[in-house]
Parts: C-alpha cells; sequence; structure tokens
C-alpha cells in the first residue's frame, strides 16, 4: 500500500471508531444535556441551563427510599452473588466430580433467559410458596443473585484458570489447612478479579428494573423501578436528571472495574471493556465470556 | 526418629480407568538420598504426592518415621516439597515464601528471622531476601523453593522434577549442590526424576519405576551392572539387548542377530551387553562370537562411538578408548565379548551374571 494509501486507512479507521463513540455516548450526552435544561420539555438546545431537576431528583420521596433500597438489595446481591459464586468457580475448576460440565452450564443458563421471564417466574414462586420474600429486601437481592451469578462463575472462574494449583497445594504442604491456603495464597491472587466482579454485579443490581418490577409492590420500590414508574405518569427532566446521577457513578464504578479487570491480567479484559461500555454486567459477560 | 523414614506398603492408585501406581513397596532409610526414576507417566510423581499427602491411594499405606500417616492431610506430615516449578507465592516477597511454613506452625518471630536467614544463606540467597520471585532466575526460584521446603526441618524432603525446569549447565550445577544440602542438613531426600544420570549422580539407592510398578531399587551400581528385568537394562545407561535361543549345534551358547553367546545352561534368556565391553575384533580372531560391517564412527571426546551392523542388520553399539581405535567404515569385522562382562536378564527375579558373578 502506498503511504497515502496507508494514511487515507488510518484516517478511516479513526472515523469509524468516533462513530461509534458518538452512537455509544450521544444518547447519553443527550440525556446529560437535558437534565441541566431550563425547559420543561425537550426538543433542541436548552435555552437555559439549571440544577433544578437535581434538587428536585433529591427531594423526591420515592426516588431517596428507592435510592437506599437500592443500595440494600445491590449491596446484600453482590456479597451473596460474590460468596457463592466464587465457591461455585473454586469447585469448577479445581475439582473433577460428576455433574461438573452440568453445573458449569447450570450457571450460565440464566444469561440466556429473558430477564421479564425470570421476574415472572420468580413472582409465581414467591406468590405460591414464599409470600413473604415478595417486596423485601431478601427476596429481590435473591432474585438479581440469579442474574449476577453467571457473571461472578464466569470471571472468578477465568482467574482461577490462570493460577497454579501447585501454589495452595504448597501451602497446605508448609502447614496450612485447605481453608488458610486459600485464604493467604489463592485469594490475594484473585482479589483484583472479585473486585471487578463485585463492582459489575454491584452495578447490575442496581440498574435492574426487569426483574424486580415483578418482585415488589408500587409503593415501595427500588430506585431504578421507582423512575420507571414515575416515568408512566409524568414527563419532566427529574427522571432525566435522576438518569445522570446513575450514568455519572455507573461511569465511575465501571471505569474502577476495567481498571481492576486489566490488574487480573488478559483474560479479563474483553469482559472489562464490554461490561465497561455498556455500564451493566451479564449481556456484557455472556458476550466476552472467558471459559473457566 | 526410625531407621526407615519412609515406608510404603502394598500402595495403589488409579485415576478413572487408568492404574497409576500398581502394588508399590519402598523403604527408604533414613538420611539417604533416594531417587524415583521413570520414564514420563510411569507414576512415580504420583508416589510422591502421595507421601506427601497430596493425593489418597485407593489402597495401601504410607508410614513416616514408623507411624502410619495415610490418613493425615498433608499440613500435618513431616515432609516438605519442592515443586516442579518451584510454585512460589508470587505475592509474597523471598523472606516471606520462606517464612510461610514457620508462621503457619506459629514460630515466634525472632526465631523466623534468624531461621529464614540461616537456610538462605545456606542456599546461597542471603541477598535476595527482599525481592519478589518474578525477579529472580530459574535456578535462584529453585534455591528458594528448595529453602522454604527445608527451613521447617521435614524429617523429610521430598522433590518433584527439581532441575528439569532449569538448562543443562545450571543442572549440573544443581546436583551437586542438592548433595551437598543433603549431607550438610542430614535430612533424607526423596527425589522423583525422568533423567537416569541425575538418579545415578546424586543417589544413594534409586527405585526404578515403569509402568505404575517398581522394577528394581538399588545403588546405581547395582542397577548398572546387574539389571534385574528388560526395562531395567534398557532404562539404565546404554545397552545391546539380545533376545537369544538355543544353538543346536553347541550346548551352552545361545544365539541372536547372528552372534554367539557363551551363556550358561542355554535355553533362551535375553542377554545384555554394555557398549563399552563389545571389542571390535578382526574377523577371523579367535574371540569373536560374530561378525559385522562397520556403519558409523563417531567422536564422543572421552570415548568413540562405533555403530555395527550384524548379518541380520541388526544394530549393534560398541565404545572404545578413544587412543587407539583404527577402525574404518564399511570395513568387515569381528565381534568379541568378554564373558565376565555379558549379562543374563532373567524375564523376573534375580540378574546372573553369566561367569558366576564374578568381578
Amino acid at each position: 500500500m502506498t503511504p497515502a494509501g496507508r494514511r487515507a486507512a488510518a484516517a478511516l479507521r479513526v472515523l469509524f471508531l468516533a462513530l461509534v463513540a458518538v452512537f455509544v455516548l450521544l444518547p447519553l450526552a443527550v440525556v446529560v444535556v437535558s437534565s441541566f435544561s431550563v425547559d420543561e420539555t425537550g426538543g433542541g438546545w436548552p435555552s437555559g441551563f439549571t440544577l433544578r431537576w437535581f434538587q428536585r431528583a433529591l427531594d423526591h420521596e420515592p426516588f431517596r427510599v428507592g435510592l437506599l433500597y437500592s443500595l440494600e438489595v445491590a449491596g446484600v446481591a453482590t456479597v451473596i452473588s460474590l460468596v457463592f459464586g466464587t465457591m461455585a468457580a473454586y469447585a469448577i475448576a479445581r475439582h473433577r466430580f460428576p455433574g461438573r460440565e452440568l453445573l458449569r452450564s447450570v450457571f450460565v443458563m440464566p444469561l440466556s433467559l429473558p430477564r421479564v421471564v425470570a421476574g415472572f417466574c420468580l413472582f409465581v414462586l414467591y406468590a405460591s410458596l414464599f409470600p413473604a420474600a415478595y417486596g423485601t429486601v431478601g427476596g429481590i437481592a435473591f432474585a438479581h443473585c440469579l442474574l449476577l451469578m453467571p457473571f461472578v462463575v464466569a470471571v472468578v472462574g477465568a482467574a482461577l484458570a490462570g493460577l497454579d494449583p501447585a501454589l495452595e497445594e504448597a501451602a497446605r504442604d508448609l502447614g496450612s489447612s485447605a481453608g488458610r491456603a486459600f485464604w493467604h495464597v489463592t485469594l490475594p491472587q484473585i482479589r483484583w478479579a472479585l473486585l471487578a466482579a463485585g463492582i459489575f454485579a454491584f452495578i447490575t443490581s442496581f440498574d435492574e428494573v426487569d426483574t424486580s418490577v415483578f418482585l415488589m409492590p408500587a409503593d415501595t420500590t427500588t430506585l431504578p423501578v421507582a423512575m420507571f414508574l414515575r416515568l408512566e405518569q409524568q414527563q419532566d427532566p427529574t427522571v432525566t436528571a435522576m438518569s445522570s446521577i446513575l450514568i455519572a457513578g455507573s461511569l465511575l464504578l465501571a471505569a474502577a472495574a476495567a481498571v481492576a479487570a486489566r490488574r487480573t491480567g488478559g483474560a479479563l479484559g474483553g469482559v472489562g471493556a464490554t461490561a465497561g461500555a455498556r455500564t451493566t454486567g451479564p449481556e456484557g459477560s455472556a458476550e466476552g465470556e472467558p471459559t473457566p | 526418629m526410625s531407621d526407615r523414614a519412609i515406608a510404603v506398603r502394598s500402595l495403589s492408585k488409579s485415576f478413572g480407568r487408568k492404574d497409576v501406581l500398581n502394588d508399590i513397596e519402598l523403604t527408604v532409610r533414613a538420611g539417604e538420598f533416594f531417587s524415583l526414576l521413570g520414564p514420563s507417566g510411569c507414576g512415580k510423581s504420583t508416589a510422591l504426592r502421595i507421601i506427601a499427602g497430596l493425593e489418597r491411594p485407593d489402597r495401601g499405606r504410607v508410614l513416616l518415621g514408623g507411624a502410619d500417616v495415610t490418613g493425615t492431610p498433608p499440613h500435618r506430615r513431616p515432609t516438605n516439597l519442592v515443586f516442579q516449578q518451584g510454585a512460589l507465592f508470587p505475592h509474597m516477597t523471598v523472606f516471606d515464601n520462606v517464612a510461610y511454613g514457620l508462621r503457619a506452625r506459629r514460630t515466634g518471630r525472632a526465631e523466623i528471622t534468624r531461621r529464614v536467614a540461616e537456610i538462605l544463606d545456606v542456599v546461597g540467597m542471603s541477598e535476595f531476601a527482599g525481592r519478589a520471585p518474578s525477579t529472580l532466575s530459574g535456578g535462584q526460584r529453585q534455591r528458594i523453593a528448595i529453602a522454604r521446603a527445608l527451613v521447617g526441618r521435614p524429617d523429610v524432603l521430598l522433590l518433584d522434577e527439581p532441575l528439569s525446569a532449569l538448562d543443562l549447565g545450571l543442572q549440573l550445577r544443581m546436583r551437586r549442590e542438592l548433595r551437598r544440602l543433603q549431607r550438610q542438613t542430614g535430612t533424607t531426600f526423596v527425589c522423583v526424576t525422568h533423567n537416569q544420570s541425575e538418579a545415578m549422580e546424586v543417589s544413594d539407592r534409586i527405585a526404578v519405576m515403569n509402568d505404575g510398578r517398581v522394577e528394581q531399587i538399588g545403588t546405581a551400581e547395582e542397577l548398572y551392572r546387574a539389571p534385574v528385568s528388560r526395562f531395567v537394562a534398557g532404562f539404565i545407561g546404554e545397552n545391546n539387548l539380545f533376545d537369544t535361543a538355543p544353538d543346536p549345534g553347541s550346548p551352552g551358547r545361545s544365539r541372536a542377530d547372528g552372534l554367539t553367546f557363551p551363556v550358561p545352561g542355554g535355553g533362551s534368556p535375553l542377554v545384555a551387553v554394555r557398549p563399552e565391553f563389545i571389542r571390535v575384533v578382526e574377523p577371523s580372531d579367535e574371540g569373536a562370537i560374530g561378525g559385522a560391517v562397520v556403519r558409523s564412527v563417531g567422536f564422543l571426546g572421552a570415548r568413540i562411538r562405533i555403530v555395527l551392523e550384524t548379518s541380520t542388520g541388526r544394530e549393534v553399539l560398541a565404545d572404545t578408548d578413544a587412543h587407539s581405535s583404527t577402525v574404518t567404515v564399511g570395513a568387515a569385522v569381528g565381534v568379541a565379548v568378554d564373558p565376565a562382562h555379558l549379562t543374563v536378564v532373567p524375564a523376573d527375579g534375580r540378574a546372573v551374571r553369566s561367569e558366576g558373578a564374578a568381578g
């Protein structure tokens, strides 16, 4: 290729990447800009700027309750899915047992289930067998765990697959019980993977609407569901302002997770990049899923 | 500690349908350097891991210093293992790696500092205490792995192919180093290797393993001079093996590949002759046991390697002193064997030397 041709190809590549970036970021930019707009209804460049909608969003009772509720649910779901997801990933990575492949597919299965369907199934389950779980932090967190587990199992599994099993054996040989060997030797080496998986799990749970909407009454809801319900009744930039806050928070966490993913090594880079761009977890992990 | 550091009794292990160990019996004496030698897949590493407690046997028992430890987990056994690639903890410094076992056993801080410094000095790595394992060379890592395993003063040090990841020159130096460490610490060493020259150089005794079984246990010299099986005769050093048949013309002689061997009692034994005991002579020489053609002559430094071909097309290796050989490629020669150096390998049981175990 001639130098001129090479330059043209490079220019095209840059142009293409720029277009992709615009395509991904434009909707977010529109939301962010209009949340500062003085105009109640969108369309065109704002005629002035204000922080009023942010004030409103933070004063709106369902949002304040929902924010706390969402943080609680996301915290509980993240911790539970990290603990059990790591245990499952460890069992799959280190032990040969009958049904190992089956277990692996069971953990990935929720990814292929539409979330609305998952939500409806859980609603039926709670309604018929565990009415006490309906609308509680535990009930929703459990539902979220089903969505988060595949992701945790994939990310932590990939990190474990890159570890030499001899390290843990060496620790046991030198006088540590199996549990202590895991704690002293394996855990420190998968800590970045755990951090990355934890952040993505948290964001996913925090943003989740499709499944959650089935599992709580309209008066006490998580923040995204509260936003969804408010949008149905009233369109003003209050929801837009709340969205901007969530976008900022998600991007910050995603960036942190991407840094963590990079530190765990190449295997997770794909997951980090995919999930980082989308700010939600499981779909991203389904595509870039590393085989543990 | 009893005189027997390790006793392994009728040990068997299979992975799935594959029998990895088949009724293994081993006795290792306290203070000796013992090697498990065999080709890859012979079960030697599995045997070592069972002694360490990292694998459980299907049948059989492991005794350490007289105590049955078959069901004891690895962290309660008086053994430490040096892994093939070292298995140093990458997130810890050299000091913390070596101190790991002492900390796990709740040793006092001052004692830890003293003993880590002491063992790093023994392996010549004192200046590296603060380094990360990733900054060390292969040989340095292996020294640290040995120090980490020795610092807790185990009754038995187990080594799983400790030198196989190193380049040849370093291997040769580390062999002497291992032997020195073993003498200096008086620890019983059990070393797994597939490298027969390594096993022969460092070990007091060697167990030759093949296909999940122990073929023979003995000193390097015993294995070399009196192999008890076809496998050992072929695996330890180089050998010319002949499957003979009785010579109908002359009793007390057996034939194979156009050569006639003096075998007391005749029959169809497996006859082994080392290359250094095969002499190339004039075709008409009285001592010749048959004729051959010289196929190639190679200069190996201390000796010359002559490859002969008998009338049946069989290759025979003959080594000779570098300063006295004048054979040329393509020449027809006679093959001579000193009967004292002709070994009859039994189908099983003990090796019989043809001249009533002379020499």
